[in-house]
């Protein structure tokens, strides 16, 4: 079960890393700052003089609107790209807990096991050496996992 | 092996302390493969010979007769191997409680097994009749039966020669104190080669999370700046425009002057 999780995670995490190059370079298809300006000097260029003038404000709400627009659509690709980098955040955040689990789970299995080698090696020197009850994992670590 | 002599006079002697064989931890000889070669062709021997038994004295299909077979076998060998290991624990100096009555247990029980099968050879001999007919000058010569002792005794001389081949390696190379040690080294390095790969998933999955939250950082600046340029833009073009206005307005001023200028000239002329 514990190296199925180990296994899961690392797959997870594969994934992850091959999804991450695709997502920081992620861009917004068909939107140009600078294209889109030069788009609209062109047509502010084209409205003649007197009737730009009788509607100063009308070709300031007009240009508010354009870049409105612009800013809605940057804002909503921007939000797409945040939230699928947030879940892949939740999903590495959640493979560093499990790991983090499992390795302090390991390091006690590991002292048990340095514990078993030490003794043995003493009975292997000393037969006199005695057998001592061994508190259980369970029992030491106070049911915690 | 070192042996420490306690020999204080009148101090209760103790059983002088031996010392287990640490060049044990350095694991099998090679010659274990040889035992292990000897034990199987052991084994097989008695398979044969049992198999010759139990096909006289159990009625069944053939594919049960070898479980049987199968099964009687390894027993056999199974309470050989016991008596030797436990007669080693007997001799040891720190001998295990209880090793010399599961010795002779299993010692008694494979001599009574091996002297059952005996018994049954020898009281069943197999068939002599073999339906062959040999006339020799027109006078028909029936074969002689096999000796009806011989077969068992083979049988058992057998049983005994594997019985104690299983026996003795059992009794050479029982190292129980060694044997613990080479296996929880052998579990330690396992456990520590685990742990090593967990803590390398662990430091890479700290890694990539760190370069998530990096990617996550250079997205939220660069929508920041997308805006700054999008309002920027936007600013700029209402500025062109106003001073294109700006600039028509005053050509159009000037063309007006010169205009006005022209015609004064032209009426103070008239």
């Amino acid at each position: 079960m514990n190296t199925f999780q180990i296994w899961k995670a690392s797959l997870a995490l594969k994934r992850v890393k091959h999804r991450l190059p695709k997502l920081s370079t992620e861009a917004h298809d068909g939107f140009a700052v600078a294209t889109d300006e030069a788009r609209l000097a062109d047509t502010l260029k084209e409205v003649p003089m007197g009737a730009l003038r009788k509607s100063g404000l009308i070709m300031d709400a007009y240009l508010d609107t354009f870049v409105a627009k612009w800013l809605t659509d940057a804002k909503a690709h921007h939000d797409s790209v945040t939230v699928k980098l947030d879940l892949v955040a939740a999903r590495v955040a959640a493979v560093v807990e499990v790991c983090r689990i499992r390795h302090d789970d390991q390091e006690d299995v590991l002292h048990d096991l340095e514990a078993a080698v030490s003794h043995a090696l003493e009975r292997l020197a000393d037969p006199d050496t005695p057998f001592y009850e061994p508190v259980s994992r369970a029992e030491r670590r106070k049911g915690r996992r | 092996m070192t042996v420490h002599g306690n020999r204080t006079a009148g101090v209760v002697r103790r059983r002088a302390v031996i010392n287990g064989d640490p060049s044990q931890i350095a694991g099998s000889p090679m010659v274990t493969l040889l035992h292990l070669v000897v034990l199987t062709l052991a084994a097989g021997a008695d398979v044969v010979t049992f198999h010759q038994i139990l096909m006289d004295s159990v009625d069944e299909n053939e594919s049960m007769l070898w479980i049987l077979v199968a099964g009687f076998t390894t027993v056999c060998i199974a309470l050989s191997h016991l008596a030797g290991q436990h007669a080693r624990q007997v001799i040891a100096t720190r001998h295990a409680p209880g090793a010399r009555v599961a010795m002779w247990t299993s010692l008694l029980v494979w001599a009574a097994l091996g002297a059952t099968a005996f018994l049954f050879r020898l009281n069943n001999p197999p068939e002599g009749d073999s339906g062959l007919e040999i006339v020799v000058d027109g006078q028909e010569i029936v074969p002689e039966a096999p000796d009806a002792v011989s077969s068992p005794l083979l049988f058992l001389v057998l049983y005994i020669a594997t019985g104690a081949v299983s026996a003795i390696f059992a009794f050479i190379r029982h190292h129980p104190a060694a044997r613990q040690y080479a296996r929880a080294l052998a579990r330690r390095t396992k456990a520590a080669k685990e742990l090593a790969r967990i803590k390398a998933i662990l430091v890479e999955a700290q890694k990539v999370a760190v370069t998530v939250a990096g990617v996550r950082a250079e997205r939220d600046e660069a929508w920041m700046g997308l805006r700054a340029r999008c309002e920027q833009a936007v600013d700029r073009l209402k500025h062109q425009a106003a001073l294109d206005l700006l600039a028509k307005d005053e050509e159009n001023r000037q063309i007006d002057a010169t205009r006005n200028g022209t015609a004064e000239q032209g009426g103070d002329g008239r």
